[in-house]
């Protein structure tokens, strides 16, 4: 029979700091991880270049045209003159708040509509489930293609984004109208009723925090489809083809046949960045998602 | 009874479909109004060129304006607009006046279906098997090294993929043409639809051989894309069936692993059909992209040069169409859905 010596043993395990639980969660959570990983890697990216870049190289014509990767130009230019690392740098970012400021205003009236919707109940209910319905059924794009036809190629970057903010309101509303109409039956909402709180301070303090991370991965995803959105819109040239943003390059370089110019760098710079936009926004938002609602985990 | 619920649904689902077109009209009903110009305007400057003698043109405008009905009170022209939009009149286009932009696009639509749908069918069938495959319990570890790869390339657009894909297979390794349908010099024997029973003669002609030669990088393309969430998709639908009670009881009478594995498919794929009229929305709208990309003569190389000449009346047109016809997609699956798989019913919940 052996005897306990000591009841409190010196723990042998270092000391879980932040930084070292952040590690374990990314372990559990490996999309969370290397979606924020390269998001930093972006921004570092990002950083470095803009002490190297001149803005005003990232315009048609400022630089000789159709150079391949040297030591003056690391990427390359393209066939109008661009320098491409001056769009590699500032155009990632004009195309990511495209995406953000199409994300935030449609999410902001997503968010609104469907708490309204659920919270309110009735005719609102009733009238809005209907317009969430068919905004979901017709495809945006097609619609977006008329808007950004009208207006030709006048759109600033914002008009582009509250364009395409017009058609990303309805996933989110549908999504928040129903996580809030599973919220309001639980026993803390009901209590906040019964303690006689008004309706914007139940929603504000007690239905929008359990919201927050489910929103965040909604949020995220909506700036994928933002992104997708704007590319697509540069693709047919309906953006605003002169500010150097990659959506705009992708038009550029399949309109003056970079591939069969063999022009590798032209056609990898925009390619790249694009995909490194897409696969990043794509792992954060489903890790966000994961992390929002971990009981939707992978059953392995 | 099974169909209990059914008129309930159908009329909810109609109603829907009614809404979504409807409101897809009156868009292409106002937007125009909205525009700054007078289109009738540019499109006799574009005919007749800047320096046409200002009074013929002007009195074309009021001709043509007249002709147009546009001075009549708007409640008059939007409904006149709905008649003929429901009817099938969508208008003209403004570069091929007095072509009719309904039959432009008809004449276009084939060759974008004939990337979208094979595309579309074969990324259903090899994304489900391999979701099958990666949800069988006896597979090689390394086999499930594959799913990232096939997450990631879900994420990345059509038109990406497309670009890759002519670089490396049509530039690089020219196995492939660089763009179009078909051969610059060649003339392709388009059958018209009343002779469509003479099909399979075709299918030894060089018609044939151009057409597939030329849509192969494109449909890979738009199914390389998708592959990913079919599988994934499926691999879901998979692992909740091998949870049912009933499969438990399977395993326990000692079924083999073959037997359960065939089971649990059979069980899966159904569900896999709600997921096509998504799958199709998503390829068409890729495909239009694919198309530009790939200079490829379907709706998106129309609408990509209507944007080019400015002929509006052609792309809300075409948007109309594509949202009808979409619109139409899911609304049968959704009344159809019911009817193949018995496990759900017409009623909402």
């Amino acid at each position: 029979m052996t005897v306990q010596t000591s009841t409190v043993q010196p723990s042998t395990r270092p000391k879980r700091t932040r930084l070292r639980r952040a590690l374990l969660y990314f372990k559990r959570n490996p999309s969370l991880g290397i979606g924020l990983f390269m998001l930093i890697a972006l921004i570092v990216f990002t950083i470095v270049g803009l002490f190297q870049v001149d803005p005003l190289k990232g315009y048609a014509g400022a630089v000789r045209g159709s150079q391949p990767p040297s030591a003056k130009y690391i990427f390359g230019t393209d066939g109008q003159g661009r320098d491409l690392y001056t769009v590699a740098v500032l155009g990632t970012w004009v195309t990511l708040e495209i995406g953000f400021i199409a994300a935030a205003v449609g999410m902001g009236l997503g968010v609104f509509l469907g708490f309204s919707s659920a919270y309110f109940g009735g005719w609102v209910d009733n009238i809005l489930r209907w317009v969430i319905d068919v905004f979901m059924t017709i495809p945006g794009f097609l619609i977006l293609i008329v808007l950004a036809a009208l207006l030709g190629g006048r759109v600033s970057t914002e008009g582009t984004g509250l364009i395409i903010a017009l058609f990303l309101w309805a996933g989110p509303a549908r999504v928040v109208r129903s996580q809030v109409l599973s919220l309001r039956e639980r026993q803390f909402v009901q209590m906040a009723k019964l303690n006689g709180l008004n309706d914007m301070r139940i929603i504000f303090e007690e239905l929008f925090p359990n919201l927050l991370p489910f929103l965040g991965a909604q949020l995220i995803s909506a700036v994928m489809g933002a992104v997708y959105s704007s590319a697509g819109l540069s693709i047919l040239g309906l953006g605003n083809l002169r500010e150097p943003q990659l959506g705009t390059m992708l038009y550029f370089m399949t309109t003056q046949g970079a591939v069969v110019r063999g022009m590798w760098w032209w056609v990898a710079v925009p390619v790249v960045l694009l995909c490194w936009l897409f696969v990043m926004l794509y792992l954060i938002s489903s890790g966000m998602d994961e992390l929002a609602n971990p009981r939707l985990r992978r059953r392995q | 009874m099974k169909l209990k619920g059914f008129w309930g649904f159908f009329g909810r689902r109609f109603l829907l479909f009614i809404l979504v077109v409807w409101s897809a009209v009156t868009i292409n009903f106002i937007v125009p109004r909205l525009a700054p110009g007078n289109p009738i305007r540019q499109a006799i400057i574009t005919r007749y060129g800047l320096t046409a003698d200002q009074s013929v043109v002007n009195s074309l405008v009021i001709y043509y304006e007249g002709y147009f009905g546009l001075n009549d009170p708007l409640y008059v022209q939007y409904f006149r607009f709905l008649k003929n939009t429901f009817s099938g009149d969508l208008g003209f286009s403004i570069t091929a006046y007095p072509r009719y932009v309904s039959d432009m696009i008809l004449e276009k639509i084939l060759w974008t279906l004939q990337l979208v749908l094979p595309a579309t069918l074969i990324a259903s069938v090899i994304g489900s098997l391999l979701g099958a495959i990666f949800a069988f319990p006896r597979i090689p570890k390394a086999i499930n090294l594959v799913v990232p790869l096939l997450i990631l390339f879900s994420a990345i657009p059509a038109f990406l993929a497309a670009i890759a894909l002519i670089y490396v297979f049509a530039y690089k390794l020219d196995l492939f043409p660089l763009v179009g349908a078909y051969d610059p010099t060649f003339v392709p024997h388009i059958i018209p639809i009343s002779q469509w029973a003479s099909l399979p003669n075709y299918l030894h002609g060089p018609t044939f051989q151009q057409i597939l030669k030329h849509s192969i990088l494109p449909i890979a393309a738009l199914a390389v894309v998708q592959l990913g969430g079919w599988a994934l998709g499926m691999r879901g639908m998979m692992v909740t069936i091998q949870g049912e009670d009933y499969m438990t009881f399977a395993e326990a009478k000692g079924l083999t692993d073959g037997r359960m594995f065939s089971y649990t498919v059979r069980n899966a794929l159904l569900p896999q059909i709600t997921g096509f009229g998504l799958a199709l929305s998503g390829a068409l709208m890729g495909g239009i992209l694919v198309e530009s990309i790939f200079g490829y003569p379907g709706i998106g190389g129309l609408i990509n040069g209507a944007i080019a000449a400015k002929d509006y009346p052609v792309i809300y047109a075409n948007s109309l169409i594509l949202i009808t016809m979409l619109a139409g997609v899911t609304f049968v699956l959704d009344l159809i859905y019911p009817l193949i798989d018995p496990r759900i019913s017409y009623s909402e919940k």
